[in-house]
């Protein structure tokens, strides 16, 4: 189980990206009070447009940045990911296109060290990779240095590292970026197995049909802010609409009239 | 630990089992020292040999024929001197003084070597104790020239020496005192102090230059690629994969270095022929264990405080070429700090400037090779470095916990 409970993050913007912005605030909001649950085998997707504050709670969650305020905890003993960031590391694997593998490397060496980084023994190690080889079909090209890899078979292999420590919670940014639809489907499908194993997992996209498709629930998240969360069929309830992307333009344009009206 | 041994041995294996790192980080720096030392040793070989085997041309006006002292008291004709003296020389005779404008053209134009002119009445002059004068001119712009000169000097230096021993009847009188010169001191620190000129800058640079581009491409390079962030997100402390960075680094500087140094022994008879020594025996003083102890433990440390130093200007890079042109001003001041140690001749004993940060660490090496370190000056540079780059591995950990330096793209 995965507790966010009132992420709040705001960056400073350069002069470049104030002009990019078209504002005159040297600062942004990037996540708002974010707070939300996640159980053990569900599928919860952060739904929203870009630069709607997707990436910056999951980075938050997985420790890569520290929110301004609010925390996020682990499991039953709660473990807080803010004061405890290193023993909250080995309760979950974060996956993005933004993480790369080392290019030199082979797929069993890269598997074997972020193993040992994550303090398994060698007889786990063998264990896990010889399940996760099997099941993105690496074995083949196990011994190929990653550089030699066609983008499928690194993003399946970025899959099966991030994943040596058998992780509990798995937090995957966008996680049909880029992938063609044979290795999308793949990813979707693992990812739908690993719920089915009891596992907790939290994706990041704008894409509404894999969102419709793949998530027990989801939260839309738009300017930062959490506006809506539910299940497909809650948010469609509550929204009024046939589906997803429907919703999504009426709490769209909602936010903005509002935001308007404040303005 | 076992965090910073993993990182160490992937380190390692990165460097290890890719052959173009292989290459410019342990082949090319020795290969450069010595085909660039060889190349200087050759060439200035061939200079030699050139000049050697090279025949000059001399023109002699007025060449002195034999000099009649008195009975079995004649100096021999200056022509027959010069053969002696050369295995091989064209050599012309010439009595006409008005081509002596001609032939000052022909020096002019290289075409002759040398041009010595002896007065008209020169053997009279001798005899009459009226000094003659001799003129000889040579090419300023030709080196063959210019030696055939030279050589020429000491010709006409043992003819005037053999027309001076039969002049007088007791030469000796000329000679007012003898000199003897005896070498006094520790002529082994006098041979220490060459070394201590040149090999604290070679040193520095190799450390410096070893550690830069393994340094360079494990931070910045990582970051460029985003692999660190996978590193980032999984148990290991910032302060484990500082470490292990800062470790793998410095041991493949160390190793560097000391691929450059063979290349740098396997060229010292060359290095000693360029530098004028004939056997290379000024190069070679006798240095004891304590020597090399603390020749080691400075490197040691030497090499932690540069690698410290490139991974934090790395970190906050945000590509491999932008820390090259940050690092370059960072590798512009050691070279700058060993370049002035390697003018400065006295070797400070006072413990102040073995505080300073870089400049210590040429000035111990100076010390250690010229005999002159001082067991507390030793002692306060390793001190003071280790303090040094304790602190900046402090400031490189706080770098990898934050999320400005670490994700800046």
């Amino acid at each position: 189980m995965l507790k966010v409970e009132n992420i709040t993050k705001t960056y400073r913007l350069g002069k470049k990206q104030m002009k990019l912005e078209n504002t005159k605030d040297s600062h942004k909001v990037a996540a708002s009070n974010v707070s939300f649950e996640v159980q053990e085998r569900e599928i919860f997707g952060l739904l929203g447009p870009n630069g709607a504050g997707k990436t910056t709670t999951l980075r938050c969650i997985s420790t890569l940045i520290k929110p301004d305020s609010g925390d996020v905890f682990i499991g039953p003993d709660k473990i807080s990911v803010v004061n405890d960031e290193d023993k909250a590391r080995g309760y979950f694997s974060f996956l993005t296109s933004e993480l790369k593998l080392e290019d030199h490397f082979t797929p069993n060496y890269l598997f074997n060290f972020f193993g040992k980084l994550y303090g398994l023994d060698d007889a786990t190690i063998e264990k896990n990779k010889e399940k996760l080889f099997n099941r993105f079909g690496i074995n083949e090209f196990a011994e190929v240095k990653v550089s030699q890899l066609s983008t499928g078979m690194k993003q399946k292999t970025s899959i099966a590292v991030s994943l040596v420590h058998n992780p509990q919670i798995i937090i995957f940014d966008e996680p049909t970026n880029g992938l063609d639809i044979l290795t999308a489907r793949t990813v979707t499908d693992y990812l739908e197995e690993l719920r089915d194993e009891g596992k907790t997992i939290i994706i990041s996209t704008h894409i509404m049909s894999l969102a419709s498709k793949l998530c027990d629930r989801i939260g839309i998240i738009i300017d930062g802010k959490i506006r809506i969360i539910g299940s497909l069929k809650e948010i469609l309830e509550k929204t009024n609409t046939n589906d997803l992307e429907e919703a999504f333009f009426i709490i769209y344009k909602r936010v903005k009239e509002e935001d308007g009206g404040a303005n | 630990m076992k965090n910073i041994m993993t990182i160490i041995r992937k380190e390692m294996a990165r460097v290890f089992t890719d052959k173009g790192m292989l290459l410019s980080l342990f082949v090319l720096p020795p290969l450069t020292i010595i085909l660039i030392y060889g190349l200087m040793g050759i060439s200035a070989e061939n200079e030699t040999d050139k000049i050697n085997e090279y025949v000059p041309t001399v023109y002699i006006v007025n060449s002195p024929e034999n000099i009649l002292f008195g009975e079995n008291k004649n100096v021999e004709q200056f022509e027959k001197l010069v053969s002696a003296s050369y295995s091989e020389i064209t050599l012309k005779l010439e009595n006409d003084i008005l081509k002596i404008e001609e032939l000052t053209k022909k020096v002019n134009n290289e075409e002759i070597d040398l041009l010595i002119v002896f007065n008209d009445a020169f053997e009279n002059n001798i005899i009459n104790k009226t000094n003659p004068e001799v003129s000889m001119y040579y090419n300023v712009n030709n080196t063959y020239s210019q030696n055939t000169f030279y050589k020429f000097q000491t010709i006409l230096g043992a003819y005037s020496d053999s027309l001076l021993n039969n002049r007088i009847d007791n030469p000796n009188l000329l000679q007012v005192f003898y000199t003897t010169t005896i070498q006094k001191g520790d002529v082994e620190k006098a041979q220490g102090q060459m070394i201590s000129m040149i090999l604290p800058m070679l040193i520095v640079i190799y450390l410096m230059a070893g550690a830069m581009g393994v340094g360079m491409e494990s931070i910045a390079g990582e970051k460029e690629r985003g692999t660190i962030a996978t590193l980032l997100v999984t148990p290991i402390k910032r302060s484990e994969l500082a470490i292990g960075k800062i470790i793998s680094i410095s041991i493949i500087g160390l190793l560097s270095t000391l691929a450059s140094f063979l290349g740098l022994v396997g060229i010292l008879p060359t290095f000693a022929k360029i530098s004028g020594e004939t056997d290379g025996a000024g190069l070679s003083p006798t240095y004891g264990p304590m020597d090399y102890i603390m020749l080691l433990t400075i490197m040691l440390v030497a090499v932690l405080l540069f690698v410290t130093l490139i991974v934090i200007i790395s970190a906050y890079s945000k590509s491999v070429k932008q820390a090259g042109s940050l690092v370059m001003p960072v590798y512009l001041l050691v070279v700058g700090a060993a370049m002035f140690n390697m003018f400065n001749q006295t070797v400070d004993e006072s413990f102040v400037p073995y505080t300073i940060p870089i400049f210590n660490i040429v000035l111990s090496l100076k010390a250690v090779f010229s005999f002159d370190l001082l067991i507390t000056n030793w002692l306060i540079t390793i001190v003071t470095t280790v303090i040094y780059t304790l602190v900046l591995i402090f400031i490189i950990q706080k770098m990898f916990r934050s999320e400005k330096i670490m994700f800046n793209k």
